[in-house]
């Protein structure tokens, strides 16, 4: 309810002035986090749209936590975009793709979610648009997301086909095909170009709100469409696979999307396992790494804005330069690695711990040391590399250093934010994961917190010892992605030729197709 | 009340002369005889729903004869969603601007199409619907190949040889029917032709269908679509591919479910060829679509498709699908022709509908820019606007209903319309500020048109819960045809 009211306020902000918007948006969003959390907005709604019944259920408490961290990650992130200058189209594209996202926590049907689902992408097709960052990047997300869309449509209509009806609560079958659909919204590997390729291509405040929802809202479909299907070992294999594509990246931006993958990863192994256990680590997964990514999107942001490189070995450990910067990397770092006391500590102990033994977790572990290892590489090539080394490698003369651009108030302030988050979800955990999930556990004891640390420490021990040989071979084995979408533009394309060849104008032809046709239906009718 | 059958046909049929006599007296004449008749007719459209939702079905002997004897009007829930498909696509085509010295001979038409298409959907007899459709195949011809551009007259003739034989094809079943049962009221017929043997009835079934298909340009008998309304005024395109084209459809449906059954068995092989043609009809026309290089002839090619879209729900034969079917109809017509009114503004400023030329209209972005995207997100099936419903139904219907793979399709339809909506929206959308080319304005009247569809496609989305009971009620006026036929054949004494 709350996710639709938003959609509806977008349409109605749209028209006013911009930097008046940014700031009503992001007000909305910070009072739909707090709405979440202590839910007076708590409405149902049911009704029947063209005979299908639907409605809006009451919150879980899980879904009061995750909503609470999407409406209010949503919020600074427009606070980060604030001192941006054209931002209209930006702020009602945030507030539809958000809205949308948080609307999908309450749907009881099939309907409503396919509705929401789909408008997570027109929000999102609003964000890049008004980037105008070149038109192939649109059509390929748009493209991506409609595959999507067609995936769960026709296995909403098998479902219903076996139920007769679109009940979320009734999924018996068409799992196939939500599947597919789930694949594609959280960007597992061959699916993934949608995703690797818009992000780093538009503007940096752009990327901060696209990259909290659309693969946020595959993984709520992942515990609505396919709950207990044992998916733990693909999202573990995703998340080591996507580890090793990161590690290869040399762009700050094609890095941390690779890194989103891998992330998401994690979540759809908790949440699609089915272990409660899992599913409540996968939770709080999705709300801790909502922060830190957005955190770590924000320093790329800010770095790429104050040394124009976006690529992080010419960035030439400059970052030092600005040291509250380097501290809010630090700290993003620390929570994506899982080292204690920050939060994603916190989700991968619980996942770990509630998967343990299984394949998944020994994939989980590898996939933490990967993660590790890509950011230790992050911060020692951005922020501890001794300055100029990266420049005598270089042939080509390099621009003088400049003074560094002050970074404004508002982006300060969303990063704090953000870093509180990480810290306070990192320490406190007790408090949400007992109010939201029921869950008592505990994580700071000797052999609890070793376990977050040691993979951590072999990380940095394997960058210092052999980072060079690791980063030739996996430039050497992993393949580039396939590029789905040009071949089946290919495929149709050619289909489409053929059929131009045959409709070549002449009368004399198009009327023997006319009785061609008549004597099929003729026969068929007289045989059948 | 129970006039209103008779002067939905009487009234359009009053504006040639009227329009004929307005000529000689100026310009504003000609405007005033043309909207108080537009407005008539859409005024008794509206009483005609009204009366019949209030009382069913709404029944007018021609002259006072009876059913055998004379010729009957009925309207039912059906078509009264037919009525108000024609008057709201009509509206907006009357409203476009034409040139000065063309104006009445086209107003004159279109009033004359009105009628026909009026009486199509009207008439329970099926020598009159034959009637009806004949003199309408031969205005739109009239109205198709204004000009002389040859590829506008090539067009044009493709779509009268073809019609006509779509139309020969039809007497030729209309003269079997009347043969095996001695009367061509459509009533009657539900009741004696169930009775003819089963080669007749297979026979008449073939050419009916052929011969509509032929009409409303279903694969393989879509041929002529592409070439005629690419090449016609878009404006009247929009008329004939978001109206013509759907009323054969209408006949076809109409004239199986009375004299065959939408629900009997001996129904099925039908329903399995709506649905094959249906499927083609969606490969093709998408396929078709993809590498276009002129507006017109992509949007014919899409509206080949979404008539196989609207088949697939017909060939579904439940309520819900027939449903998604007939809302479909709707839909389409009114997405499709306001995208051909958008495309009939810009051709009226760049003489040319190619869509590499369309940079040249980059900057006004409400519009072409807005409705297009809005009308073509409503053709991909994408939430805010109205086709989504239907493709939803049609694709969930269809796949309950055992149609996996044209349901499918219809889902991946999405997918390829999306492809080439794409790239047209984009090429408004390019937003490189110096251009070499002077800025364009288009005057409200070429505005209005397309704006008023545009609205109506997303008001209609938000009035779904009350637009539903009426497609429910068509839907069953098709599935059960017993009270239709039963108050056309008791009626005779009540006059």
């Amino acid at each position: 309810m709350i996710g639709a009211a938003i959609i509806a306020c977008a349409l109605l902000v749209a028209p006013l002035p911009e930097r008046w918007l940014i700031r009503a948006a992001s007000v909305l969003l910070m009072v739909a986090a707090v709405a979440h959390i202590i839910a007076p907005l708590d409405a149902t709604l049911s009704g029947e749209f063209f005979g299908f019944a639907f409605s809006f259920s009451h919150y879980t408490p899980t879904a009061r936590f995750v909503g609470c961290g999407l409406a209010a990650f949503g919020g600074i992130a427009l606070l980060f975009v604030l001192p941006r200058q054209p931002a209209r189209w930006l702020a009602c594209g945030a507030l539809i793709h958000s809205g949308a996202s948080l609307a999908l926590l309450t749907v009881s049907d099939l309907l409503t979610f396919f509705v929401f689902w789909e408008l997570i992408t027109v929000g999102a097709v609003i964000l890049i648009y008004q980037d105008q960052v070149g038109f192939s990047v649109l059509r390929r997300y748009f493209a991506y997301q409609m595959a999507g869309a067609v995936a769960l449509l026709v296995g909403i209509a098998v479902n219903y086909g076996a139920t007769g009806g679109i009940a979320l609560t009734d999924i018996t079958a068409g799992h196939g095909y939500f599947l597919l659909a789930v694949s594609i919204k959280t960007a597992i590997i061959p699916l993934h170009l949608w995703l690797t390729r818009t992000y780093p291509s538009v503007s940096r405040e752009t990327v901060v709100v696209l990259s909290a929802y659309a693969t946020k809202a595959g993984v709520i479909g992942v515990g609505l469409l396919l709950p207990g299907a044992g998916l733990e070992l693909l999202g573990a294999a995703v998340a080591l696979i996507a580890v090793l594509y990161a590690l290869k990246q040399r762009g700050l931006r094609e890095f941390l999307s690779f890194h989103i993958i891998s992330q998401v990863g994690y979540m759809t192994a908790g949440v699609g396992s089915g272990v409660p256990l899992a599913v409540s680590g996968g939770y709080y997964h999705l709300v801790s790494h909502i922060l830190y990514k957005g955190l770590l999107f924000m320093v790329a942001g800010v770095l790429i804005d104050c040394f124009g490189q976006s690529d992080m070995y010419r960035i030439d450990g400059e970052g030092k330069r600005k040291p509250l910067l380097m501290g809010a990397a630090i700290i993003g770092s620390a929570s994506i690695a899982g080292l204690p006391p920050f939060n994603g500590f916190i989700s991968k102990s619980l996942l770990k711990h509630a998967l343990a033994g299984s394949a998944a977790s020994w994939l989980l572990i590898g996939a933490s040391i990967g993660t590790a290892l890509s950011f230790t590489k992050f911060l020692y090539l951005c922020f501890f590399q001794r300055t100029g080394a990266a420049r005598r490698e270089q042939t080509e003369p390099q621009p003088p250093t400049r003074s560094v651009a002050r970074t404004p108030a508002s982006q300060r302030s969303a990063m704090l934010l953000l870093a509180l988050g990480c810290v306070l979800l990192g320490t406190l955990p007790q408090v949400p994961l007992q109010r939201f999930f029921g869950v008592r556990h505990a994580f700071y004891y000797p052999a609890g917190i070793w376990a977050g640390v040691w993979p951590v420490l072999a990380a940095v021990l394997l960058f210092v010892a052999m980072f060079a040989r690791i980063n030739a071979m996996l430039q050497r084995i992993l393949p580039e992605s396939p590029g789905l979408l040009r071949l089946t533009r290919r495929m149709l394309l050619a289909t489409a030729a053929q059929l131009r060849v045959a409709h070549n104008g002449h009368l004399l032809r198009y009327i023997s197709w006319a009785i061609g046709g008549l004597v099929f239906v003729w026969a068929t009718l007289l045989l059948w | 009340m129970s006039q209103i059958p008779i002067l939905l046909i009487i009234v359009p049929l009053a504006a040639p002369p009227l329009l004929f006599i307005a000529a000689k007296a100026s310009r504003f004449a000609i405007t005033a005889v043309a909207a108080l008749i537009a407005t008539a007719s859409a005024g008794l459209a509206i009483a005609a729903t009204a009366a019949v939702r209030q009382t069913g079905i709404l029944v007018y002997h021609v002259g006072g004869w009876t059913a055998q004897q004379g010729i009957v009007l009925a309207v039912d829930s059906l078509s009264v969603i037919m009525l108000a498909l024609i008057q709201l696509v009509f509206l907006p085509v009357l409203l476009f601007p034409s040139e000065q010295s063309e104006r009445v001979r086209r107003l004159t038409l279109l009033f004359l199409l009105l009628a026909a298409l009026h009486g199509v959907v009207l008439t329970a007899d099926i020598f009159n619907m034959y009637v009806f459709i004949e003199i309408g195949v031969i205005v739109s011809y009239a109205l198709l190949n204004q000009g002389n551009a040859p590829d506008r007259l090539e067009g044009s003739f493709k779509y009268l040889l073809m019609s006509s034989l779509g139309s020969l094809l039809v007497l030729l079943a209309i003269a079997l029917v009347y043969s095996a049962s001695g009367s061509l009221n459509l009533a009657y017929l539900a009741r004696t032709f169930p009775d003819a043997p089963r080669a007749l009835r297979s026979t008449v079934l073939a050419l009916l269908t052929a011969g509509f298909g032929l009409k409303f340009g279903a694969v393989p008998f879509h041929a002529w679509k592409p070439d005629a309304y690419g090449s016609a005024p878009p404006a009247l395109a929009a008329l004939a591919s978001g109206v013509v084209a759907k009323v054969p459809l209408y006949c076809l449906v109409r004239i199986v479910s009375l004299l065959y059954g939408f629900s009997a068995p001996s129904t099925a092989p039908f329903l399995a060829l709506l649905a094959i043609l249906g499927s083609a009809s969606v490969v093709v026309g998408h396929a078709m679509a993809l590498k276009q290089e002129r507006l017109n002839r992509l949007l014919s090619f899409s509206s080949v498709a979404h008539i196989g879209y609207i088949m697939i729900g017909f060939a579904t034969a439940t309520v819900v699908g027939i449903e998604g079917a007939v809302f479909h109809m709707l839909n389409h017509g009114i997405l499709k022709a306001g995208l051909f009114l958008v495309s009939a503004a810009i051709v009226a400023h760049l003489q040319s509908d190619e869509i590499s030329r369309m940079v040249e209209i980059s900057r006004p972005m409400l519009f072409p820019a807005l409705p297009f995207a809005l009308l073509a997100l409503g053709m991909i099936g994408i939430p805010p606007v109205v086709g989504f419903v239907s493709k939803w139904v049609i694709v969930l219907s269809g796949v309950a209903g055992g149609l996996l793979i044209p349901g499918i399709l219809v889902a991946l339809g999405g997918f390829a319309a999306l492809w080439y909506y794409q790239r047209v929206t984009l090429t408004f959308c390019t937003l490189i500020h110096d251009l070499p080319f002077p800025r364009l304005f288009f005057s409200w009247p070429e505005r209005l048109p397309a704006l008023f569809l545009t609205t109506i496609s997303v008001a209609l989305f938000a009035g779904i819960p009350w637009l539903h009971p009426y497609m429910r009620r068509a839907a069953l006026a098709l599935m059960d045809t017993g009270p239709l036929v039963d108050r056309i054949l008791f009626q005779a004494g009540s006059l």
